[in-house]
């Protein structure tokens, strides 16, 4: 009688690294099965003498302008000479306007507000009020004291706030979804954004005919500053994530990024993309999250910053440096746990790369890593384990990823 | 019919004439019309702030300040009216002094229809058709006062007591 060793039957699998899902790219994206670089180069420029809170690019002036605690930088590039300002505001705001047929932007304090036009002068602001808007001429913003109150001004706008009912007035929220955090224009409403919810003023001719109305859906906390319209749409960061208001529904976002911010601090948004600078959960550090939403995409941008300004740039404000961020430098795509669709130990044979540039490849089964540089066309780790993952880090455009691994077939 | 539109005191009341009476009575009209409508037009704009979630708002005091403002601007105009009105209206008292001695108005700022009808009224207050005939036959400030129309009153009493 002859003993004769049996060997589990195995057969090769084939996936395609970069559609596995978990995947975490920084400096790139994912678009029709290739790995395209994004913005990822961060070229640090000038120092600052306060840390960045908020930032913005002035359409209309081509100006660049940066709040820091306690000062306004603005220059129509970077901060090389810039204008500097002292200027107190707690909760800055910017609108912009025409004021006598002049092209102007107010940036709002907390007691006087700052004309950006040809000339550069405060005026004392009556308002009392943050978060400020412009529509129809009118300015709107959340009371000062009063976290459930809009304000809205005259039609002479921001020096306009004499109460009668075609002038200046208020109107108080419902308190259940909490207080206002935003103020925003979309689909010709001005929408409250809440702690819990959106409430929508619709601001149509005179004050008698503005109305409210309530999404009726408590939503999870939204967090402060980091509402932006995009693509048609109304984005805002909540303790679960990105959300998006369509004018009808509120969803999630189903970005593979979604949650990956936490403390999120500032929000901008230019050329149909969201930005919201936070803390990326991934990196552990300050980072950008970019929606694309042409590309109905997401990427992170490693870049340590509290808020960015884009304009024909996109200059970036940390603690204490300006910096400009542009396509290339290194990205680094992570993919998701690659498991083969089986649950049993397997070996990874193969990682095949389609592009024209050397890359580094890190391969980890969770337990060990090997990380080998300089890989083209096929890299062989001949790994085990039950999943894996894999990390190219590269320059350039790889046209797709592919992992083969020998799998124990299942019973 | 109160009246508010104006101070008057009951006494000035008494000695107003009828074309006097029926200023006020206008004025008074106007007022209350225009009251009646500003109330309305603020119940129904307190409904829609109420439907528009605007309760807790600026607008109902505003909407209610701008509507007693133009309340005040109208009366104003009513009460400006009206003085005007009764200014020209002042009685003509007449020379007669037996004038003050007949039972009726003698105004002669009236229009003789007027007089025609407030004579009328008091002699057919008279129940007793001869007696009447009889007082009217020898009233001379009611031949004086009504001219052509005494005749014609003559006639008219004269067939209430055949």
């Amino acid at each position: 009688m002859s003993y004769k060793k049996v060997f589990p039957k195995t057969s090769v699998k084939t996936v395609d690294v970069l559609a596995a899902g978990g995947a975490f790219n920084v400096g790139c994206y994912v678009q029709n099965g290739k790995l395209v670089p994004a913005t990822n180069s961060v070229t640090r420029l000038n120092s600052l003498k306060g840390k960045a809170t908020a930032a913005w690019y002035i359409a209309v002036l081509k100006r660049y302008v940066l709040f820091t605690q306690n000062r306004i930088y603005h220059a129509l590039g970077a901060f090389n000479n810039p204008a500097t300002l002292e200027f107190e505001a707690s909760k800055p705001s910017l609108v912009e306007t025409r004021l006598n047929s002049i092209k102007v932007a107010y940036l709002i304090g907390d007691t006087n507000y700052y004309v950006l036009s040809s000339m550069y002068y405060y005026v004392p602001f009556k308002g009392n009020v943050h978060a400020c808007v412009l529509k129809n001429g009118r300015i709107f913003g959340v009371d000062n004291t009063n976290p459930y109150k809009i304000k809205w001004s005259g039609e002479g706008g921001i020096e306009d706030w004499t109460e009668k009912i075609s002038g200046a007035g208020w109107a108080v929220v419902q308190y259940v979804y909490g207080e206002i955090l935003n103020l925003i224009v979309y689909k010709d409403t001005i929408v409250a954004v809440r702690e819990y919810g959106l409430t929508f003023l619709s601001a149509y001719g005179t004050p008698e005919n503005f109305k409210l109305s309530y999404l009726e859906r408590k939503l999870p906390k939204i967090c402060q500053n980091t509402v932006a319209v995009v693509g048609g749409k109304l984005l805002f960061y909540t303790e679960d994530g990105l959300y998006f208001y369509d004018g009808n529904k509120v969803e999630k976002c189903s970005l593979e990024l979604a949650e990956e911010i936490e403390s999120p601090t500032f929000v901008t948004c230019a050329k149909e993309k969201y930005y919201l600078c936070g803390v990326s959960k991934t990196l552990k550090r300050k980072a950008v999250l970019v929606y694309d939403a042409i590309r109905n995409t997401s990427y992170i941008i490693d870049a340590q910053v509290n808020a960015l300004a884009v304009g024909d740039h996109i200059f970036a404000y940390s603690d204490t440096y300006e910096c400009e961020l542009t396509e290339g430098g290194e990205y680094a795509f992570t993919s998701g746990e690659l498991d083969f669709s089986s649950k049993k130990v397997k070996v990874l044979k193969e990682v095949i790369l389609d592009g024209t540039s050397d890359v580094e490849i890190e391969v980890s089964n969770g337990v060990i890593s090997r990380i080998v540089r300089g890989v083209r066309g096929k890299f062989r780790p001949k790994m085990r384990g039950k999943s894996f993952k894999i990390t190219v880090r590269g320059s350039e455009k790889i046209n797709g990823v592919s992992a083969v691994a020998e799998v124990v077939d299942e019973v | 019919m109160k009246f508010d539109v104006v101070r008057v005191s009951d006494d000035e009341l008494k000695n107003f004439t009828a074309v006097q009476m029926q200023l006020l009575r206008t004025a008074q009209k106007s007022k209350d019309e225009l009251v009646h409508k500003m109330e309305k037009e603020l119940a129904l704009f307190k409904k829609l702030v109420y439907t528009d979630e605007m309760s807790e708002s600026s607008l109902y005091e505003q909407k209610k300040t701008e509507l007693q403002a133009e309340l005040d601007y109208q009366l104003a105009i009513i009460v400006e009216q009206y003085k005007y009105g009764m200014e020209l209206s002042e009685p003509i008292i007449p020379s007669n002094p037996d004038a003050s001695k007949v039972g009726y108005l003698v105004d002669y700022s009236l229009p003789y229809t007027d007089r025609y009808s407030i004579v009328k009224e008091y002699y057919l207050s008279i129940t007793d058709p001869s007696e009447r005939m009889n007082l009217y036959a020898n009233d001379a400030v009611a031949k004086d006062y009504l001219s052509s129309y005494y005749r014609t009153l003559f006639n008219v009493l004269y067939s209430y007591s055949i």
